[in-house]
């Protein structure tokens, strides 16, 4: 049984086959094979999405509890990867709103970031790679919301666009169409940083 | 007392290839955003003492019930 739970906390499985609620043990569960797989990805989103290397190791840590809770929920409709980005961006926005409630965070302007005269096709370039996460950071901070998390999605190259878009709550079209959007605003975002 | 011309030579010879090896170090070039992101991503591991962290929370959960209680009583 750990051995089917593992196989269908694979990326390219699509079936939910496992029953945890039998188990219950880490090793014997197949949860370490989910965490050693995952783990990195969803600690990354936490991380871009917060800012904070401790809130996004509190994150993870949640996120990966609650999966666990809801293992007999999932239905395998999708890819475990995305299930769990699913409950980390409910589970980051919900951290941001509580705190963009008590601090009244805002980001620039949309409109801002529409006139975004920087080239999103072309390479960037980067001299200094010491504090390459922190100028990453400080950009995806001063872009929308709804830019940042595309673009860390996006960049995850297991998803395809269409599980970006479900994630999301959008047409693949619409994800197209705001993803070149997002790239500019980065680009220049980044190039400010620099 | 004058330094040795070929030493001297040597040195330089050295400073000027340090020097040249420094200038030439490209940095890093990303066809795009994405591939930046995916650097960024792998130049970031969670932290070591997560794991063990998730591990002993799942260890502390009790193992929820595969159907709710009523309906394994109505199964009966």
């Amino acid at each position: 049984m750990a051995v089917h739970l593992a196989t269908a906390m694979g990326d390219s499985t699509q079936q939910g086959l496992f029953e945890p609620a039998a188990l219950g043990q880490w090793e014997e569960s197949g949860f370490a094979a989910v965490y050693a797989a995952h783990a990195r990805a969803i600690y990354y989103l936490a991380l871009r999405l917060l800012g904070d290397p401790t809130q996004a190791e509190d994150a993870t840590h949640d996120v990966f509890l609650k999966a666990y809770r809801k293992f007999s929920g999932f239905r395998g409709d999708s890819a475990v990867r995305t299930w769990l980005y699913r409950i980390a961006i409910n589970h980051c926005r919900n951290l941001q709103q509580s705190w963009s409630a008590r601090h009244l965070l805002s980001n620039a302007d949309d409109a801002v970031w529409e006139r975004a005269a920087s080239t999103a096709d072309s390479p960037l370039r980067v001299l200094e790679t010491k504090e390459l996460g922190q100028r990453i950071q400080k950009t995806l901070d001063a872009l929308p919301p709804e830019y940042r998390e595309l673009l860390l999605l996006v960049a995850d190259e297991r998803l395809s666009y269409q599980e970006v878009a479900d994630l999301t709550g959008q047409s693949t079209d619409a994800v197209r169409g705001k993803l070149h959007r997002a790239r500019r605003a980065f680009a220049t975002a980044f190039a400010t940083t620099a | 007392m004058l330094p040795d011309p070929k030493k001297s030579r040597l040195n330089q010879q050295q400073q000027a290839r340090q020097e040249s090896a420094q200038q030439s170090q490209p940095g890093l070039e990303f066809a795009g955003v994405e591939d930046l992101l995916r650097h960024d991503r792998e130049q970031t591991p969670p932290p070591a003492a997560l794991e063990a962290r998730v591990k002993q929370s799942i260890a502390a959960e009790a193992p929820p019930p595969s159907r709710p209680w009523w309906k394994r009583w109505f199964k009966r």
